[in-house]
């Protein structure tokens, strides 16, 4: 469990679970498997029924009108297998925390404004005294600049 | 959006929030039921309900303590005033510049009946002459006015009472806005009061426009946009309310425009545009001038002089007769009538510009030079980027428009150490912002709690909000000078959540600190400025009504409203100051 819990709670995150959701369903998604009598072949197998079945249980809360969605499932969860590789995505993550120390203060500002407040863009540009263009054109620069320190920490593309 | 991005996204929240993804494992097995567990677990089981245990324990014991605190609150005997005759006076305030002001301070006992407990549940909001606000009792929204001194209920052209369990203002004055829920199950409707009657808003065909979303936006001409969101889908069809009246805008399809989120703002000429999310989509839609001409086109007048913005993400300036567009990499260039020009300086080189910076003030387009330790400002007259000079003796740096506005900053070294000093901008020069003493003004670095600088227009005058050493500084920047705001030493609410108010020709604050974003202020004070900038609260000059949690402030039309209770169950009293 401890093996995959980062890598099914990030992949609903992808889906567009809030936080505590994506809590809530990849508890869900273990329970499942307790239940499921599932027998364990090899941990790549083990991952991808959990995230069939994190799947299967984010649509049903999309249903029920819990959470809500806009994706094409199937095509979100074959592209997370080939994103999160074997490690759930962390060696990414770790990878851009340590690229975000090379930031200035007002990307980093920018970055933590959008990501961390979760501000929309004309919050955000108002917080950061630009037009909406403007935030829209900084935080892409710096997403390009954290993709590209990414790829090159990593050595691969993303 | 690629899928890819979506991911990044995660991980970007992820690593901004500092959240790592959480450790499941007891939290599941406390979910789980013990027969379903492998035997390998059962050992961490019961640790992990053993530690249950010790937190549900130490969460009862919390809880019984808040009660107890709570209960005595609520019920240890305290002093009540009673209700007095209705009072008038006058208040004599000295403005600056006009000399003393005469105001009338009307002051009633309202008879009104809240029939308890209740509690304003939104700052009242002007509505003409009047003032409009919510009432929360007992899981029951009410809206009320106050009319002279005399609270009304807000009624239905049918004449019955404005009631359900959820009203919030949205936007407006007159016609003002709110959202409005019948009963806990109805869908949320969009309500207008109209000279104080209220009615649904519906379009053409007698239907309400049902489920808004979070996020209403308005324009500041008349004609406010809201959008609706279906249960099903994340998607919202848009909506724009003229008066009582809906009207779904088209898009190029010629079907209702719908989209995840929007954002409404004033352009450069004065039209409205209209923004889709979420933030990697890059077209910009607009509006005529006019509410008939309102239609969702994407601007196509795009491409560059050379190559094509195929694959590339541009930005859009709507100039009144040309497109201005900018790429992330800084290039810049101008559309007009079919025809692609780069921007280049009075010597004909190609400018690169900082990207993020363009804004517009006064009727001209400003801009800086690539991002750099020493930015150039730039006006744009046609294709040419005209240098801005630099007036006055002010240290050199990396410059920050101000989107809208005419203030800068420069951050650049000073005294040995970076910091950030405040100018203004007109076409002719960039002026530093000198404190009466003849000394410039710094600024602290922005953080996530405290932005670098805040800027309000009344009436043509600005005032800034800023942070020196991590206090709140006010000011009022009348041409090249700050002019100091002052409020007491000892009001919390002067180092944040204030709210300038000019109305008779004086300036005046309400300071409201709120616990959150959205909530009611915990209580007010309400003050005017005298001539050397000092906050000075009215109640210091008469009765002022009790300015507790149980108060909402609105500045109307030749009036300010104060209506306010000393506790949720005390009597409403109404104060309306106007001028003499």
């Amino acid at each position: 469990m401890r093996a995959h819990q980062a890598d099914i709670w990030r992949f609903l995150r992808a889906l567009g679970c809030d936080a505590a959701q994506a809590d809530d369903l990849s508890q869900e998604t273990f329970l499942g498997l307790l239940k499921a009598e599932f027998e364990e072949r090899d941990a790549a197998s083990t991952l991808a029924w959990l995230r069939k079945a994190a799947r299967n249980l984010f649509l049903t809360n999309v249903r029920q009108g819990r959470v809500r969605a806009a994706l094409n499932l199937d095509d979100v969860e074959e592209q997370w297998a080939k994103f999160a590789g074997d490690d759930g995505a962390q060696s990414k993550l770790d990878a851009l925390r340590a690229c975000m120390q090379g930031l200035d203060d007002r990307q980093r500002e920018a970055l933590q404004l959008r990501y961390g407040a979760e501000s929309t863009r004309a919050e955000l540009a108002k917080r950061l005294k630009l037009s909406e263009g403007g935030t829209k054109n900084l935080l892409e620069r710096v997403k390009e600049k954290l993709r590209e320190c990414i790829e090159r920490r990593l050595g691969h593309a993303l | 959006m690629p899928s890819n991005e979506r991911f990044m996204d995660v991980l970007f929240e992820e690593a901004v929030q500092e959240i790592p993804a959480p450790d499941l494992f007891e939290a599941t097995l406390a979910r789980a039921n013990p027969a379903q567990r492998p035997p390998e677990v059962v050992r961490e089981a019961v640790i992990h309900r053993l530690r249950l245990r010790w937190w549900v324990m130490a969460e009862a014991a919390a809880v019984v303590i808040v009660a107890g605190l709570v209960a005595y609150l609520v019920w240890a005997p305290k002093p009540v005033d009673k209700p007095g005759e209705p009072d008038k006076s006058w208040l004599r305030i000295v403005v600056p510049e006009a000399g003393e002001k005469q105001l009338a301070v009307e002051d009633a006992f309202s008879q009104q009946d809240f029939g308890g407990s209740w509690s304003p549940r939104t700052t009242a909001v002007a509505h003409g002459k009047t003032a409009l606000f919510v009432v929360s009792k007992d899981g029951v929204d009410s809206l009320w006015r106050a009319d002279g001194l005399e609270l009304k209920p807000v009624s239905w052209v049918g004449g019955q009472w404005v009631a359900g369990s959820h009203l919030r203002f949205l936007a407006g004055n007159d016609p003002a806005y709110f959202e409005y829920r019948a009963g806990a199950s109805a869908a949320v409707e969009l309500l207008g009061v109209y000279r104080g009657v209220a009615m649904v808003v519906e379009n053409k065909t007698g239907e309400s426009f049902t489920s808004f979303g979070e996020r209403p936006c308005s324009a500041p001409d008349g004609g406010w946009y809201f959008a609706a969101r279906t249960q099903s889908t994340s998607e919202m069809t848009l909506a724009m309310v003229v008066e009582n009246r809906l009207t779904l805008p088209l898009g190029d399809n010629g079907k209702p425009f719908r989209t995840t989120s929007f954002t409404v703002g004033l352009y450069t000429d004065g039209r409205r545009m209209l923004t889709p999310e979420p933030y990697l989509d890059s077209l910009w839609f607009v509006r005529g001038s006019k509410v008939e001409e309102f239609g969702i086109r994407h601007i196509n007048e795009v491409e560059p002089p050379e190559g094509s913005i195929r694959g590339r993400e541009v930005e859009f300036l709507q100039l009144p007769d040309c497109n201005l567009v900018m790429d992330t990499d800084g290039n810049i260039w101008r559309v007009k009538d079919g025809k692609s020009e780069w921007i280049v300086t009075e010597k004909g080189d190609r400018l690169v510009i900082d990207p993020s910076l363009p804004t517009f003030s006064d009727g001209h387009v400003y801009m800086t030079s690539a991002p750099s330790k020493e930015s150039r400002i730039y006006r744009l007259e046609g294709t040419t980027a005209v240098e801005i000079e630099w007036k006055g003796n002010w240290p050199r740096g990396s410059v920050r428009l101000d989107w809208m506005t005419h203030f800068i900053s420069v951050y650049a070294k000073v005294d040995g150490k970076q910091q950030y000093v405040l100018g203004v901008l007109g076409p002719d020069g960039a002026w530093p912002v000198m404190t009466e003493a003849g000394k410039l003004t710094f600024l602290n670095e922005p953080s996530i709690d405290q932005p670098y600088l805040e800027n309000y227009n009344l009436d043509g005058r600005w005032f800034v909000r800023y942070t020196v050493d991590g206090d709140w500084r006010w000011g009022e920047v009348a041409g090249t000078t700050l002019y100091p705001l002052e409020f007491p030493g000892n009001t919390p609410s002067a180092r944040k959540d204030f709210v300038l108010i000019e109305n008779f020709g004086v300036l005046m604050a309400d300071l409201a600190p709120r616990a959150g974003g959205d909530s009611p202020p915990v209580s007010h004070n309400l003050g005017w400025f005298d001539a050397d900038g000092k906050f000075v609260p009215f109640r210091d000059n008469f009765d002022q009504a009790p300015m507790t949690p149980f108060s909402a402030v609105a500045s109307c039309e030749g009036a300010i409203y104060v209506i306010a209770a000393e506790s949720a169950d005390g009597p409403v009293r109404v104060q309306r100051i106007s001028a003499r």
